[in-house]
């Protein structure tokens, strides 16, 4: 038990860059304390399977200015800068323009279908970027000008091909002959899409291809591409430029191009960070110490027991996992003069005052004779940051373990810079800590699933979940407890290792989809008057969960009893399959008047915001809610700077129906 | 009888192996083969496998007979499946079909009026057919309980009462030590159809089952942990307080029947029924089962209520273990108004953990298995097995029942007069176990029985042991490795433990002659040997010649799942080590440095300590063993000092807790 907790505690702080990293994408919470799926990256997982860095300061990645155009090479006049579009739900290409700066907009006209370039040129790259796909959209983005990674409405694709979102179309080799130029390519592991006229979030992770003089001798490479915070590629490479490609040739750099024959796109949010360099450490000696009373001054305290070379930090070189003391020397390398962020975790240090401090563990760094980081045992992760100039420069890293009785002693050292990626200087074998548990996926094709788990949501653990999947490819997670839904997503459904797996000490499922994270409050509340607070939760004695029926299909309808009104909640896919249409029945007591103050929370988010189609946005562009024809007009009321849409429960002859839709 | 006989031949004639072959001959010359290797349990209760389809995990966490003979089975993994024809009876096999799906963590199972019962972690599930499809379209809250989040709030049942009410039991949480953090956890609660609950009793710790005797009498089964010294099953009544004292936090509830709060129970490790005679309400076991000897996690209870179509303990208890994969019998009997018994071997050798037992139509028993999260002496991760009487009367003690100065014994068939009667042929000691928050005890207080007198009764059915003072209170041992039976076999299994709770009043026996073997205090403490300047095996203290110093130093964990931190380690030949030895899982420990290439006996040895087991700390005396801990508590750790051997090589280390050795082994390379 203490070694998961140690795990889980261990990169709780990685998941919580991540989730900042991530923004307002949604499911990442969810991930936060199913330490082994972040650790074991299994296929279909999260977009958080594999730590990364937060990004700070100068180490931050470098906004596009997207005040005007300067930053591009615009071929026509269809690119334009606007405030904000009001893109049509249903429409496809309306996305007018709302005048100002702050997003990219393709608007082509006859005429005017050219491409954008960066003035810039790149080569190992990170991206990231906000892209607003009207209906029908087919859009793409050429990394190097050369290499497509698509960008289109894929919403409704239930098994996304090449030509749908985050997909590597096929290379486009001429050379074949007319009707046989297509060789290749990679379709995403799933299609994580949202609605037209939603924001949706892409990650792409490039690595350019490698030159041997003018020999080739390495593909170019996507490292990792995430959409709406789903891994849908990792390590793909890619033999030669796309169909469409600006350039036919392949070389160390290239600007990013935009197509813009292919209809309209809005664009923001968009932020890179250039690598152009690797940080090499070489010859490195180190001295091994072990025995009690390990602390800053192991070195003067102790003789060293072995002494030898190695090519990476590691715990190797000591015999006991318990009280140790490395010392490593030699020369690190740094490709260009600036600010390097130096990073060590010492895996042995815990969460409370018993199993940190300098009692149980420490390390320093120097540099050039220099303190480059300073780690006092006060937490996992220490940082250091020390100005170097190209070149060589001697150095002296050296840490301690003074804990007893805790069997992990894996150190990770990492270092990032100017033009140099976040790079580990360990040995990744030797900080692997124990194997990965097999994934244990529930993806149920042929039936409705209904299952019940612990799960993560806004930071706290629900304990009384039910997630339910349906063969349309649709799934949600509910509170029975509240009421309440959770999250909905399309694609694979659930994740139930860290429930099966040995005890499932943790007892949690994730949705292994793009889930949107609804606010998870009860639907229905008395309200006593109009300012009054919607209630995070109800008590069991005013909303008594009274279990689910099956419908012929096997698809639920939970009951539960609410200050005793009857309460039946259908929540079911769509005739069109791709979203979620709620309806609550409720019934009052006959004896007694339908009670009044009773409402609806249709959504709470952000903002929330009336469409000229009827329907309600919600969040930053996250989802909608549209309402069936006919239906009385929710209203939206800002309350703890969250708007909320709600809908007044009207009994007549004691029953009352509250309906809508999630579309996402 | 009769047609059990002809079942036996069926299953023999339905095989086809070598194997059959030779049970076919067993049956036929029973005594010469019985002679030649002595009776084995299978001779009388055959175990068979259902077979399970792939794509199953029949992790079975609830199992229930259905009226039309099908076995209905709930999962950890939350699926209840129905079996037809689990029995593969006729040639045939069993047919699985999935009866509900999607629950969470369903660890019990109950049929009653067309609908299904069960315990899922938050609350108690009615699963019902409406549409007559075969697959449940209701799934419906009976009755709700909070939880805090934790995994080891597991919840166990429901189990029907005579008068038609559902019993649940609600295990503590686990945070390294068992805890109570929302309400009723460590409760027992009786829920109505209506869905009312009354809390019946508190103090529960991990009480995975629990079920009726023959007369109406809820029994349930615990698990040694914290304030448990050994497993056991204990009589449960309404007002009852079972020992674990963190879930009397709510026991100023409305509607709760026990009074007592946790300031109420001292931890001072006397033993649980002295601290009883002070704290009204405590429930002390109606039979201890001395722990790693008759099992290490107590499950499954059973009664037999098959009128002798199982064998000859009818009105009898099965009692599962989950860690060492096999069923207990238990008789109880009722002195001065309270439950007592004695507790014997049954049956071992099941494929997994056993959790679940329930009767089928064809007379057999099912025994619902699963172990992930908790090894099993049965590697399997889970299974399901039917355990067939073969019609042959095993020559087995059937019951020990307490008298005012000893106990009578009586055996499943006449008995041979010479050896039944020899007092040689006997041995009985005593001794109990300390309650306190400490997980699990030691053996204390134990006492060798002189046997005065032994009368055999004149049918040659049951022996009458008169011994020297019998223990209120205690645990007894008993042992019969001497009887033989009127053919001379010996008893398939010759000792129990019977739970002295009430000495009976009544006529004693007049004995005349004198104690066969005086009373003697049990053996001190074994004593390291002590050659020349040579440590300890144990040496918990640094040797005082090493000036303070240690050439190297390593730390190993005890960790969940039967593992140790290190598989390997090494140290210089005749370095003077530190071992620091940590638990760090919620299950007992040692750390045992053996010779090469003798972990696996070393072991074995240790399964066979018995008794003894505790106070050696399961470390067997042999010259294997060079350096050990003693047993190291959850969360608790031993620092030991030794030389290493001056020989280099592969030399091994193990935990020898019975039934840990084969997964918790290493190796201690000794190098130059």
């Amino acid at each position: 038990m203490t070694k998961r907790l140690e795990n889980r505690e261990g990169h709780a702080d990685l998941v919580e860059s991540l989730l900042k990293k991530a923004g307002l994408t949604i499911p990442g919470r969810i991930a936060t304390l199913l330490l082994p799926i972040v650790l074991v990256a299994a296929p279909g997982t999260n977009a958080f399977a594999q730590p990364r860095a937060a990004p700070q300061g100068e180490f931050a990645p470098r906004a596009v200015s997207l005040a005007n155009l300067d930053a591009f090479r615009a071929t026509s006049a269809n690119w334009i800068v606007a405030a904000g579009v009001t893109p049509g739900r249903i429409l496809p290409v309306a996305l007018p323009p709302l005048p100002g700066a702050g997003v990219l907009m393709n608007r082509p006209a006859p005429g005017a279908t050219g491409p954008l370039f960066t003035t810039w040129e790149h080569g190992d790259l990170d991206l990231s970027f906000d892209a607003l796909l009207p209906k029908g959209a087919r859009a793409g983005i050429y990394l190097m000008g050369r290499y497509e990674v698509r960008l289109a409405d894929s919403w409704g694709t239930r098994s996304a091909a090449l030509t749908d979102l985050g997909a590597l179309p096929p290379r486009w080799d001429v050379t074949r002959g007319a009707g046989r130029e297509a060789v290749g390519g990679t379709p995403p592991r799933q299609n994580p899409s949202r609605a037209p006229g939603l924001w949706q979030h892409i990650d792409i992770s490039f690595r350019a291809p490698r030159f041997d003089g003018h020999r080739k001798i390495a593909n170019a490479r996507f490292a990792r591409v995430t959409v709406n915070g789903v891994v849908v590629h990792e390590n793909v490479e890619v033999a030669g430029p796309s169909r469409d490609a600006a350039f036919d040739d392949e070389r160390p750099t290239g600007p990013l191009m935009f197509p813009g024959d292919r209809g309209a796109l809005g664009l923001r949010n968009v932020r890179y960070k250039l690598f152009t360099g690797a940080v090499v450490i070489g010859p490195l000696r180190y001295r091994a110490f072990e025995g009690e009373s390990m602390d800053s001054s192991f070195a003067a305290t102790h003789a060293p027991v072995r002494e030898g070379v190695a090519t990476a930090f590691a715990p190797d070189p000591v015999g006991t996992p318990d009280k140790f003391a490395l010392s490593y020397d030699g020369t690190i390398t740094v490709p260009t003069t600036g600010v390097y962020r130096f990073q060590l975790d010492l895996g042995w240090i815990g969460p409370d005052s018993a199993t940190r401090g300098v009692n149980v563990g420490g390390g320093r760094l120097t540099i050039d004779g220099k303190p480059a980081l300073l780690h006092t045992g006060a937490e996992r992760r220490a940082t250091g940051d020390v100005e170097l100039k190209a070149g060589p420069h001697p150095f002296v890293m050296e840490y301690y373990k003074n804990r007893p009785f805790f069997g992990r002693r894996d150190v990770q050292v990492w270092v990032e810079g100017p033009g140099v990626e976040r790079q580990p200087l360990h040995d990744e074998f030797s900080a692997a800590f124990g194997p990965p548990a097999n994934p244990i996926i529930v993806d149920p094709q042929m039936e409705p699933v209904v299952l019940r788990s612990f799960m993560r949501h806004g930071g706290t653990k629900r304990v009384i979940v039910a997630s339910v999947a349906d063969p349309l490819g649709v799934h949600y997670s509910y509170d029975l407890a509240q009421g309440a839904l959770l999250y909905v997503w399309r694609g694979p459904f659930l994740e139930t290792t860290q429930m099966w797996h040995e005890r499932g000490e943790d007892q949690l499922a994730e949705p292994l989809g793009g889930a949107i994270s609804l606010a998870g409050t009860p639907a229905l509340a008395f309200l006593g008057s109009a300012n009054a607070a919607w209630p995070d939760s109800l008590d069991e004695s005013v909303y008594r969960r009274g279990g689910y029926t099956l419908d012929k299909l096997g698809r639920p309808t939970f009951l539960a009893q609410l200050r005793g009104i009857a309460v039946e909640d259908n929540i079911r896919p769509a005739a069109d399959g791709l979203t979620l249409s709620r309806e609550l029945h409720l019934r009052a007591p006959a004896t007694s008047t339908a009670p009044p103050g009773l409402f609806v929370q249709l959504a709470r988010g952000e903002h929330i915001t009336r469409q000229p189609d009827g329907s309600y946005v919600v969040g930053d562009r996250s989802f909608y809610i549209t309402l069936p024809a006919g239906s009385p007009l929710p209203a939206i009321r800002r309350q703890n700077e969250h708007d909320e849409l709600l809908l007044p429960v009207k009994f007549a002859r004691g029953a009352a129906s509250v309906a809508y839709t999630i579309v996402w | 009888m009769t047609s059990m006989m002809r079942r036996g031949s069926v299953v023999l004639l339905g095989a086809t192996s070598l194997l059959a072959a030779a049970a076919w001959t067993a049956v036929a010359q029973q005594p010469a083969a019985t002679a030649a290797r002595g009776p084995v349990e299978n001779d009388y209760y055959r175990m068979s496998t259902v077979p399970i389809p792939e794509n199953v995990v029949l992790e079975v966490g609830g199992l229930e007979t259905l009226p039309d003979g099908r076995l209905a089975v709930a999962t950890r993994r939350g699926e209840v499946w129905f079996i037809e024809n689990p029995g593969s009876l006729k040639g045939g096999r069993p047919h699985f079909t999935r009866f509900a799906q999607g629950l969470h963590e369903a660890l019990g199972l109950s049929y009653r009026d067309g609908a299904l019962y069960t315990a899922q972690r938050s609350e108690l599930t009615r699963l019902r057919d409406v549409d007559g499809d075969g697959k449940a379209d209701r799934y419906e809250t009976v009755y709700s309980w909070p939880l805090s989040g934790n995994y080891h709030e597991y919840s166990f049942g429901p189990v029907f009462s005579p008068s038609g009410d559902m019993i649940v039991t609600l295990n503590l949480a686990w945070v390294g030590y068992g805890d109570s953090f929302v309400k009723w956890r460590g409760w027992m609660l009786s829920i109505a159809p209506d869905g009312t609950m009354k809390p019946i009793a508190a103090g529960f710790r991990s009480p995975s089952s629990f079920g009726y005797n023959l007369e109406g009498d809820l029994f349930y089964s615990e698990n040694q942990g914290d304030w448990v010294g050994s497993g056991g099953i204990s009589h449960v009544e309404t007002g009852d307080f079972m020992g674990n004292p963190m879930g009397l936090k709510w026991s100023g509830e409305p509607g709760s029947p026990v009074k007592l709060t946790k300031a109420d129970i001292p931890d001072t490790g006397e033993p649980k029924f002295e601290v009883a005679k002070r704290v009204p309400h405590l429930k002390t076991p109606a039979v201890w089962f001395p722990h790693t000897i008759l099992g290490i996690s107590t499950s499954a209870i059973l009664v037999d209520s098959t009128h002798g179509g199982f064998g000859p303990f009818a009105g009898q208890l099965f009692v599962g273990d989950e860690g060492q994969s096999k069923i207990m019998r238990v008789f109880l009997e009722k002195v001065n108004g309270v439950y007592q018994g004695v507790v014997f071997p049954f049956r071992e050798g099941f494929a997994s953990g056993v959790f679940r037992e329930v009767w089928g139509k064809d007379g057999s028993m099912y025994v619902g298995q699963t172990s992930r999260g908790w090894a099993a002496t049965g590697k399997a991760t889970y299974a399901l097995q039917r355990l067939v009487w073969t019609g042959k009367m095993p020559f087995e003690a059937h019951r020990v029942e307490a008298r005012p100065d000893g106990f009578e014994i009586t055996f499943t068939s006449p008995v041979d007069r010479a050896t039944a009667g020899d007092a040689a042929s006997y041995t009985v000691n005593s001794f109990i176990y300390k309650y306190h928050h400490t997980y699990g005890s030691p053996v204390i207080n134990q006492l060798a029985h002189g046997i005065r007198s032994v009368i055999v009764s004149p049918d040659g059915r049951s022996a009458r042991l008169v011994v020297d003072s019998l223990r209120q209170g205690y645990i007894h041992e008993i042992k019969m490795m001497g009887v033989r039976s009127e053919s001379g076999a010996p008893l398939l299994h010759d000792f129990g433990y019977y739970t002295v709770n009430q000495i009976p009043s009544g006529v004693r026996q007049a004995v005349t002659n004198s104690p066969t073997a005086p009373p003697r205090p049990a053996a001190p403490r074994a004593t390291a040997p002590s050659a020349g300047a040579a440590l300890a095996k144990r040496q918990t203290s640094m040797p005082s010649e090493w000036n303070g110093t240690v050439d190297q130093t390593v730390s190993v964990q005890g960790e969940e799942g039967l593992k140790f931190s290190l598989t390997s380690f090494d140290v210089k030949a005749g370095a003077h080590i530190r071992l620091d030895f940590a638990n760090v899982s919620d299950m007992l420990h040692n750390f045992v440095v053996v010779r090469p290439g003798t972990a696996a006996q070393v072991g074995d040895a240790s399964l066979k300590l018995g008794l003894d087991g505790t106070r050696l700390d399961f470390v067997p005396r042999t010259n294997d063993v060079l350096f050990h801990t003693a047993i190291v508590a959850p969360q608790q750790s031993e620092t030991i000092y030794f030389t290493a051997p001056t020989t280099p090589g592969e030399y091994q280390f193990l935990c020898s807790f019975p039934g840990h050795a084969l997964l918790m082994q290493g190796t201690m390379r000794v190098t130059r």
